[in-house]
C-alpha cells in the first residue's frame, strides 16, 4: 500500500528553503486574503 | 457583431487550433499522448489547472452572480488552497512514484479491480455529462444575445476542441491553455476597465465601490454558520475543502494536468500556484459584477437580461402588461438615481445621518426594482411555463454586446470560446485516459502494441467529443449553470473522495468494504438531494465521511479475505 511518507523528493521549491515553508506560505496567503476580505466587508458595509 | 469583432474572434480561434496542433505534434505512444511524456514545467501545469477549472460558465456566471447576490460566492473557493497543500503532500508523490496514467489505477494497487472500476465509472458519468453542460452553457447565452443558433455554436466549440485534442493529446491541451488563459485575462481586464470608464465622470471608483457596499453587495465574508446557506466562510472552508480535495485529487481532468508535470516538484508547484492565485482571481471576476451593478444604477438596465425571453413576452398577449412594468421601472430608476446621488453627496460630506437616510431610500428603490422584476418573471411564466427567467448568466454578456466598442466585443466572445474550449479539452483528454487505461486496456485488450493504443486513444477522444456535443445539444434549462455543474459534481465527488481517503489513510479498510460503502453512500447522497434542503457543498463532506464510516463498519462485519482471495479479486 502506498504511504505518503514513503515518497519524498530532493527537488526544492524556488526561493524558499523547504516544501514545509512553501505550504505554510500558501496557507498564510489564504488567511491574509480572508482577513483582507473581512476588512473590506466591514469597511464597505 | 461588427466585422472587426468577427476578425478578432476568428483569428483567435484559428490561432488556438493551429497552435495546439503544432505544439502537440510528434506523439508516438500512449505516454506521450496522455501524459505529454511528463515534460511539463510548473507554470504550464499551474495555468492548465486554472484553465481546466475555469470554464466559460465561470466567466459568464460569476459577474452575474455578484450582480444579483454580491461578493459572497468567493467564499466557495476558500477550501481550495488548503486542498492544494494536502494534495501536494500526499497525492502528488504517490501518483508520480507509482507512475500511473490515471488516479483510478492507484485504487487497484490499493484495493481491487471493482473499486477501481466503480471510481472510474462514477468519474466517466459525471465528467461526460458536465462537459456537455460546459459546451452548452456559452452556446445558449451567445445564441440568446447574438441570435446565433445554439446547436451550431455547441457543435463549433466541440469540433474546434476535438481538432487539436485528437491530434495533440495532453501536450496540445496544456500549451493551448497557456494561450487561452492569457486571452481570458486580457479580455476580463479590458471589460473591467471599460465598465469603470463608462461610470459617470463625477463618480470616482472608490465612491462606486462604496455605493455597492451600502446596498449590501460587498458582503465578501459571512461568519454565520448555517448549513442551509450555500455560501459562508464555514461551508467554503470545510465543504469547499472536501469538494476541491475530491476535484483535484480524484477527478482525472485535474489529476491528468499535474501528472504531466516533469517531476514531483513541478507538479506540486503547479498546484500551489493555483492555491495562491485562485481566490484573488475569483474575487476579481466577481468584482466585475459589482462594478457592473453600480454602472446599472446610472444607466437603465433591462428588466430581464435574456433578450430572447424579453422579445418573446413583447410579442405575446402580455406585451401591454410588460410595457407597463417597463414604465414603472423607468420611474423607479429615476427615483433610484436621485437616491444614489444623495448617498454619494452624503458620503462626500461624511454625514452619517444623511448616509443612513439615503441608504434606506436606495434600499427601498432596489426593493421596488425587485418587485417589478418578480412581476415580469410572473407574467413570463404565465405566457410560457418553460421560460428561462434566471438571467444571471446573461448579465455580463448583455452589457458587453450593448455597451462595448467593436473589437472588444470580439475579444470578449473569444474569451467565452477560449474558456469553454480550455476546460472541454482537459475533459476530453481525461475521459480518454480513463476509458483507455482503466477500461479498454485493463478489461479488454491488455496486450496490444503502443501504436494500437495511440490510435484507440484518438478514436476514443473523438467518441467522447461526440458524446459531449450530443449532451450539449440536449441540455435542458438548468438555472444558474455554474451552480448546476457544481451541484452535479457534489453528488459524486464526496463518495469518490471517500474512496481515496480510505486508500490513503485507512490501511485496515479493504477493497470490498470500500466498494459497498461507496455504493451505499451514493444512494444516501441521492436521497438527501431529493428529500432535503441541505446546501450542496455539504454533500462532499457527508459523502466522504459516510464512505469512511461505512467502510470501517463493513470491514468489521464482512468476512476477512485471505491473501489468496485478495490477489484473485484484484486480478479478476
Amino acid at each position: 500500500m502506498a504511504d505518503p511518507d514513503e515518497y519524498t523528493t530532493n527537488e526544492l521549491p524556488p526561493f524558499i528553503k523547504t516544501w514545509r515553508e512553501m505550504y505554510i506560505l500558501v496557507i498564510a496567503t489564504l488567511f491574509v486574503q480572508i482577513l483582507l476580505f473581512y476588512w473590506i466587508t466591514q469597511l464597505f458595509s | 457583431m461588427l466585422v472587426l469583432d468577427w476578425i478578432v474572434l476568428v483569428a483567435t480561434l484559428v490561432f488556438i487550433v493551429i497552435y495546439g496542433i503544432w505544439k502537440g505534434r510528434g506523439n508516438k505512444d500512449m505516454k506521450g499522448y496522455l501524459l505529454a511524456n511528463k515534460t511539463m514545467p510548473w507554470y504550464a501545469v499551474g495555468l492548465s489547472i486554472i484553465a481546466t477549472q475555469a470554464s466559460a460558465i465561470t466567466f459568464l456566471s460569476a459577474p452575474g452572480q455578484a450582480f444579483s447576490d454580491g461578493m459572497r460566492f468567493v467564499q466557495f473557493y476558500f477550501g481550495l488552497p488548503l486542498a492544494m497543500v494536502v494534495l501536494s503532500v500526499t497525492a502528488v508523490p504517490i501518483y508520480h512514484k507509482l507512475n500511473v496514467y490515471t488516479a483510478y489505477e492507484y485504487l487497484e494497487n490499493r484495493f481491487d479491480l471493482k473499486t477501481r472500476a466503480l471510481a472510474a465509472f462514477l468519474f466517466l458519468i459525471q465528467r461526460g455529462v458536465s462537459t456537455g453542460l460546459t459546451i452548452y452553457a456559452p452556446a445558449i447565452i451567445l445564441s440568446s444575445l447574438l441570435g446565433w443558433n445554439t446547436n451550431l455554436t455547441s457543435v463549433i466549440i466541440g469540433v474546434l476542441v476535438l481538432l487539436y485534442t485528437v491530434f495533440g493529446g495532453t501536450k496540445a491541451v496544456s500549451y493551448t491553455q497557456l494561450g487561452q488563459v492569457t486571452i481570458i485575462l486580457c479580455g476580463m481586464l479590458t471589460a473591467f476597465f471599460m465598465i469603470v470608464y463608462l461610470l459617470p465622470k463625477d463618480i470616482s471608483f472608490l465612491e462606486a465601490v462604496k455605493v455597492a457596499g451600502k446596498t449590501g453587495k460587498m458582503n465578501v465574508i459571512d461568519l454565520k454558520f448555517n448549513p442551509n446557506s450555500q455560501y459562508n466562510i464555514w461551508s467554503g472552508l470545510i465543504g469547499g475543502f472536501f469538494l476541491q480535495m475530491s476535484y483535484f485529487g480524484t477527478d482525472q481532468s485535474q489529476v491528468g494536468r499535474y501528472l504531466a508535470g516533469s517531476s514531483i516538484g513541478q507538479s506540486r508547484l503547479g498546484l500551489l500556484f493555483n492555491g495562491i492565485i485562485k481566490v484573488p482571481m475569483q474575487f476579481c471576476i466577481l468584482f466585475i459584477g459589482i462594478v457592473l451593478f453600480v454602472f446599472y444604477q446610472f444607466v437603465m438596465p433591462p428588466i430581464i437580461f435574456n433578450r430572447v425571453e424579453t422579445n418573446k413576452i413583447l410579442s405575446s398577449p402580455y406585451a401591454g402588461e410588460y410595457k407597463a412594468l417597463e414604465e414603472r421601472q423607468k420611474a423607479v430608476f429615476d427615483q433610484k438615481q436621485l437616491h444614489v446621488r444623495q448617498l454619494v453627496d452624503a458620503m462626500r460630506q461624511e454625514d452619517e445621518g444623511q448616509i443612513s437616510v439615503a441608504q434606506q431610500q436606495l434600499q427601498q428603490s432596489l426593493a421596488q426594482d425587485t418587485a417589478i422584476r418578480s412581476a415580469a418573471i410572473r407574467i413570463m411564466k404565465q405566457n410560457d411555463e418553460k421560460a428561462e427567467v434566471n438571467d444571471t448568466n446573461y448579465v455580463f454578456l448583455n452589457f458587453v454586446t450593448t455597451y462595448l466598442p467593436a473589437g472588444v466585443v470580439g475579444l470578449l466572445i473569444a474569451v467565452v470560446f477560449s474558456a469553454s474550449m480550455a476546460s472541454s479539452a482537459s475533459a476530453f483528454n481525461s475521459l480518454t485516459s480513463t476509458t483507455i487505461v482503466d477500461v479498454y486496456k485493463r478489461l479488454f485488450r491488455s496486450k496490444e502494441n503502443e501504436a494500437h493504443y495511440l490510435l484507440m486513444s484518438k478514436l476514443i477522444t473523438i467518441g467522447w467529443g461526440i458524446f459531449c456535443i450530443v449532451v450539449a445539444l440536449y441540455a435542458g434549462k438548468m438555472g444558474n449553470l455554474l451552480e448546476a455543474v457544481n451541484r452535479l459534481g457534489s453528488l459524486f465527488y464526496g463518495a469518490i473522495l471517500g474512496i481515496f481517503v480510505c486508500a490513503f489513510y485507512f490501511k485496515n479498510i479493504k477493497g470490498a468494504a470500500t466498494f459497498y460503502a461507496a455504493l451505499l453512500t451514493e444512494a444516501i447522497i441521492f436521497a438527501l438531494f431529493y428529500f432535503t434542503e441541505i446546501a450542496f457543498l455539504w454533500y462532499n463532506v457527508i459523502g466522504c465521511l459516510l464512505v469512511i464510516v461505512l467502510g470501517l463498519f463493513f470491514t468489521m462485519v464482512l468476512p476477512r479475505q485471505t491473501p489468496a482471495q485478495a490477489i484473485a479479486g484484484s486480478k479478476k
